[in-house]
């Protein structure tokens, strides 16, 4: 196992290898930069370079890109308050506020180190993991998939701001635009009209750029002001976030990442559902300060960002395990090892093999820690950017992201979305609904179908009665019961709201009959 | 390679991937030049339209393929690979209907499927492949095979045990409605398919730990995935939908010691496979393993264009480099058809009656409102 070890680590140190993993790098970081680009973009560009290129310097790039992707997304995040892809928006709500502060250079600070620690926990832990994924993918049938997915969504509802119910309806909104398209289980399509291009469902990303991307650089250009209008003296720089994570919140730091490789190995849990969860999590479980959270909490963006690198880690357990990629990227992954003459699945763990996974273990730590050095160096030019006049960046942002959005489909259809989901996020913000359990139950909403599908088909309703099933459902009923006990006469207070923001109250009415 | 050029060739590769990203597509060139004078495609740009999403596997075949190809066609034109998912792949063909085909620059690749799907589901439908000429066509194989956690061992247990017994596969469509009945009709006790799996790694996990007592992959996701399970003990291979030649079904060349799905109901029942549902079973074969991945240029384009294409895919298919990849990427080599014999089993594939395009359609209706 040493040896295996040793070999690999050889194998990446060698610096044909190391250079493609700097290029792999680089990449992902402009990648992350960008909002509206990210990880699956960058994957799929490359994937055709990479045919016929040594098995190690095209993990380095793929893998460099990848990890990177989740590192360079933490600056739009922060410093304009637009996630660079959709595994970042976790980091806006606290990370923003901070750079409004003047806080800036902490927070990315704080977020690189825990995208470092984060990165490389994950990296250990698949190493780590590996001879359990086993018994771990076999012991989780079709139910428990369905009330893990359950489970995600009711914690998500749970820690959103604000009363339960808004939130909830949110999250079943995202589960209904995912039955958009067909259905895998009789073949029929379902919502599409004669709409060809809904065929296929929505693009995740076409979604994430129009209900999340898009209305933030719009409120960025409507307000016109600067993120930090006075910075007459920073306070702190990176040097101070990465002390905070290390001596302040080291427990946070290592527990998010467990919490982030754990949920990775789940597939179809992905990046953007993993960083809600590791939030809302520690929201509730810190002790001191709560109400801080949203205000610019350090511990705001240090569990998301710790949590979304790690599950790179967790990510790739099931892939290589089985084939089964456990996100998009993972897919892709998949694609480009078979191209490049990597099997995955089980033979990986026989023992001449097994230098394939430290490969992957060596590259993904290493990867980790070029990306968040890289990432402090250009955190100082970088946070320049909070006192740039929105006008100047925001048009350039809105074409970036509609080339986004029109690149992960080729399709007119795809800016047309992008549009009629923008006026729906407006429409949410405008009645005050939360945003992110709809993303949310769009990602697990079809899943949670097919394996509530599956489950009833195949074992009627008997898998109710299964002990694993059980426990997954208290928690679900748990989760639901504490949300609801936290917020009450939530219902009764949206149904109020809804109510005066749809019912024209009499000055609208009269100025209505005016224009008339 | 120096470590210089080494340092080049990374900048160009960032170069490229920037400029591919900010949408110029992505190019295949291979070695640039033309070397005949006044060759069809000198300096030209042909773009391969693949209806799926970037980074799959067709995706990555087609566009090892386009490399090959600028390789070999005569003036070495460019061959740029466009994603256009979307509809079932019927968007991407719809655009290759669409686009200018005096010229010859535009190809597209549409999998076997959608040669039938058009046939049942002609809802979105602009394109007619009657009107295409395929220029190859790449075979795969499908496999099924039991779980002996679920106490499959051989398709014996399939047949006298006790049951019930469950099926799994990804989405109920024309080639999985043949399978399904090919299965049903071996008289499975309790026999129950059960669709909506997102992928073969999916269905390999639910067999693993019997939740399936047989799934259904693509052979070269078998051979890549499956088959270390197999030598573990875990699962039984069963049988293969098999190839069509002439009008008989063949035994997976990667498979040849399993029997087919006609043979299996033939060694079961000692009947022979015949009848409306067998019949549409090899039409929908034809289309779903023997072309797998078609690579077609359009009817109308130019004579010269296409027999440019036809003579430079002959010798792609040759090529030992090519052969190596495709198996490395898909497990197997892929069979290939050419031409004429392409073209034989794109008609078969389509050569369904109204009547038999109904019998699908309701039976995929009777099967899923079980």
């Amino acid at each position: 196992m040493l040896e295996s070890a040793l070999e690999a680590l050889q194998m990446i140190l060698s610096p044909e290898h190391l250079i493609w993993l700097v290029v792999g790098v680089v990449l992902g970081l402009i990648l992350g930069l960008i909002p509206g680009l990210g990880g699956i973009t960058g994957m799929a560009v490359l994937l055709p370079l990479i045919v016929g290129m040594p098995p190690a310097s095209g993990i380095g790039m793929l893998i460099g890109l990848n990890a990177a992707t989740t590192i360079g997304d933490t600056f739009p995040s922060v410093l304009m308050g637009v996630p660079g892809t959709a595994a970042s928006q976790a980091t806006v709500v606290d990370g923003y506020p901070m750079a409004r502060k003047g806080l800036g250079n902490v927070a990315l600070g704080a977020a690189f180190t825990a995208n470092m620690i984060g990165g490389i926990i994950g990296a250990v832990a698949l190493f780590l993991l590996i001879p359990l994924a086993r018994p771990l993918i076999v012991g989780i049938g079709s139910p428990q998939l369905f009330m893990m997915a359950l489970l995600g969504m009711s914690l998500i509802v749970v820690i959103t701001r604000g009363p339960i119910a808004p939130s909830l309806i949110s999250a079943f909104l995202g589960m209904l635009l995912a039955t958009i398209g067909s259905a895998g289980m009789t073949g029929d399509y379902r919502f599409v009209g004669e709409i060809v291009y809904l065929f296929d469902g929505i693009d995740l990303a076409v979604l994430a750029i129009g209900f999340f991307a898009l209305p933030s650089v719009l409120s960025l250009l409507v307000r016109g002001t600067a993120v930090a209008e006075h910075m007459p003296y920073s306070r702190g720089g990176v040097l101070r976030g990465a002390r905070e994570v290390v001596v302040r919140h080291k427990r946070l730091v290592v527990g998010n990442s467990l919490l982030g490789t754990l949920l990775g190995i789940v597939p179809g849990i992905g990046g953007s559902v993993i960083d809600w969860l590791a939030y809302g999590a520690t929201k509730r479980l810190v002790r001191t300060d709560r109400d801080n959270f949203g205000k610019g909490d350090i511990r705001g963006v240090i569990a998301p960002e710790a949590a979304n690198n790690a599950k790179d880690g967790g990510v790739l357990v099931p892939t290589f395990m089985f084939g089964i990629p456990g996100s998009a990227t993972a897919a892709i992954l998949l694609g480009g090892l078979a191209t490049m003459g990597v099997a995955t699945g089980p033979t990986m763990l026989r023992p001449e093999n097994l230098y394939l996974i430290f490969m992957f273990v060596w590259t993904l730590a290493l990867a980790n820690a070029l990306g968040a050095i890289g990432s402090a160096a250009l955190a100082g030019p970088l946070s320049k950017l909070t006192r740039l006049k929105p006008y100047s960046y925001a048009p350039f942002l809105i074409v970036i992201m509609l080339l986004a959005a029109y690149q992960s489909g080729v399709h007119w259809g795809d800016i047309v979305l992008v549009v009629i989901i923008a006026l729906l996020s407006w429409g949410m913000q405008v009645i005050k609904w939360p945003r992110p359990p709809l993303i949310i139950g769009f990602v697990l909403g079809q899943g949670a179908e097919n394996y509530l599908w599956i489950s009833v088909s195949r074992y009627e309703w008997s898998w109710l009665a299964q002990p694993a099933t059980i426990v997954l459902g208290v928690l679900v009923i748990a989760t639901l019961a504490a949300g609801f006990a936290g917020s009450t006469g939530g219902f009764q207070r949206l149904v109020r709201r809804a109510a005066g923001r749809f019912l024209p109250s009499k000055a609208a009415t009269t100025r209505d009959r005016e224009g008339a | 390679m120096s470590p210089k050029r080494r340092g080049l060739l990374a900048t160009a590769v960032a170069a490229t991937t920037l400029l591919a990203i900010t949408g110029c597509g992505v190019t295949n060139q291979q070695g640039g030049g033309g070397d005949g004078g006044g060759a069809y495609y000198e300096g030209e740009r042909i773009t391969m339209i693949v209806p799926f999403d970037a980074g799959g596997a067709s995706d990555t075949f087609s566009r090892m393929l386009a490399g090959y190809l600028s390789q070999y066609l005569e003036g070495n034109p460019e061959v740029v690979v466009e994603n256009v998912p979307g509809g079932g792949q019927k968007e991407g063909l719809n655009r290759f209907e669409r686009a200018s085909h005096d010229d010859g620059l535009t190809l597209a690749m549409g999998s076997g499927g959608i040669l039938v799907s058009s046939l049942i589901d002609t809802e979105g439908v602009e394109f007619d492949p009657e009107g295409f000429e395929t220029v190859a066509a790449f075979g795969g194989g499908m496999s099924i095979f039991g779980s002996v956690e679920a106490g499959v061992t051989s398709l014996d247990d399939l047949v006298t045990g006790p049951g019930p017994f469950f099926y799994g596969g990804m989405e109920l469509n024309a080639s999985e409605a043949v399978r399904v009945f090919a299965l049903e009709q071996l008289g499975i006790a309790g026999f129950t398919p059960l669709m909506g799996y997102d992928g073969g790694g999916s269905v390999t996990a639910a067999v693993l730990r019997g939740e399936l007592s047989m799934g259904n992959v693509t052979s070269s996701h078998y051979l890549n995935n499956v088959l270390p399970l197999e030598e573990d003990g875990d699962v039984t291979p069963l049988m293969t939908q098999g190839y069509v030649v002439g009008d008989e079904v063949q035994r997976d060349p990667a498979f040849p010691d399993l029997p087919t799905m006609p043979e299996a109901y033939e060694m079961v029942t000692g009947e022979t496979a015949a009848g409306m549902g067998w019949d549409i079973y090899r039409a929908v074969t034809t289309a779903q393993t023997n072309l797998l991945r078609n690579y077609w240029v359009h009817g109308d384009a130019p004579q010269e264009a296409k027999d440019a294409l036809h003579a430079a895919m002959a010798q792609v298919v040759v090529d030992e480099g090519f052969l190596e990849e495709a198996g490395q990427l898909l497990g197997e080599e892929p069979p290939v058809q050419l031409g004429e014999e392409a073209e034989a089993s794109l008609v078969a594939a389509r050569n369904l009656t109204p009547e038999q395009v109904q019998w699908i359609s309701d039976y995929i209706d009777e099967v899923s409102s079980r």
